[in-house]
């Protein structure tokens, strides 16, 4: 579920992005208004911080966490259900929204470390 | 004034008095001691770590556990990066070695502990521990400090230290 990205692999991707780009015009056209409208919400950690610490998203949306504090940091979902694995400085993870998913979530690291996310659901 | 508190909590304040060729106070030392001494006392707090995951059955305690040994660890190899940077080698000096000595007096308390009475012992003593290392980072080490790159790395360090005293507070009490 939660997709790793270093910063080295995300250069890589970067590149492929714009390749992809130059050669997949008729892809964008065809694309769904769904997949056009949805984002990437960047939450930066830093000084033991989430930060924006509480979003609205909607299903397709992504989360990336970006890691700016030198020791390592998790997002981990209250109930366990979803944990991004060690994200360590510098690094980030990117987490796909589904409806279903549950939004609070804390660092396993360091549990006073709090964050939470509402799931607005389409009209 | 608190410094005198804190030596004492180091054990330092005979030690100094009685050497006072070599006697230095925290305030008086050159950056590269200072980062001598952050070095030995984040690897003093891995050692601990290490003994409570040798020890340890609390799932609490061997978390927080794990969570020194990884953010002690980060915090030195940002130090010894920087120091490379600079060009720099860290210098032992008394307090380093102090620090150095009282911890093996510790571990080899600890080590004779088992079960919830280590455990209370780990707990209190990360507490005591942090508790002190940071007043001294704070008012001995930062204000002290000349460069502004090491400085900075002392700063974000303390906040890190401080997080942790925090999760060692509430480790305390719930070992209560």
């Amino acid at each position: 579920m939660i997709d790793k990205v270093s910063t080295r692999d995300a250069k890589k991707n970067t590149a492929a992005m714009i390749l992809a780009a130059g050669l997949g015009l008729a892809l964008a056209n065809a694309a769904t208004a769904a997949d056009v409208s949805a984002k990437t919400h960047i939450i930066e950690i830093s000084k033991f911080k989430f930060t924006p610490n509480s979003l609205q998203v909607r299903p397709g949306d992504t989360i990336k966490w970006v890691n700016r504090d030198i020791v390592p940091h998790t997002a981990t979902a209250k109930d366990k259900s979803w944990d991004s694995g060690t994200i360590v400085n510098g690094g980030s993870t990117r987490l796909a929204i589904k409806q279903d998913l549950r939004f609070s979530y804390y660092c396993r690291f360091h549990p006073k470390m709090l964050g939470q996310f509402e799931i607005v659901v389409q009209e | 004034m608190k410094i005198t508190s804190l030596l004492t909590a180091f054990g330092l304040v005979s030690l100094i008095m009685q050497t006072p060729a070599l006697g230095k106070t925290p305030a008086e030392l050159n950056d590269l001691q200072i980062a001598h001494v952050a070095y030995v006392a984040d690897n003093i707090d891995i050692k601990y770590a290490h003994l409570a995951l040798a020890l340890s059955d609390n799932q609490a305690i061997r978390e927080f556990a794990q969570t020194m040994i990884r953010d002690h660890t980060a915090v030195n190899d940002q130090a010894l990066a920087l120091l490379k940077k600079l060009g720099a080698q860290p210098q032992d000096n008394l307090l380093s070695q102090t620090l150095q000595q009282n911890s093996v007096g510790l571990i080899d308390e600890m080590s004779k502990l088992r079960g919830a009475a280590f455990d209370k012992r780990y707990a209190e003593n990360e507490l005591a521990y942090h508790k002190a290392v940071n007043k001294l980072v704070e008012f001995s080490f930062i204000p002290n400090i000349e460069n502004a790159e090491v400085k900075a790395l002392f700063k974000a360090g303390l906040a890190i230290f401080q997080v942790h005293e925090g999760h060692a507070n509430m480790m305390v009490k719930s070992l209560r």
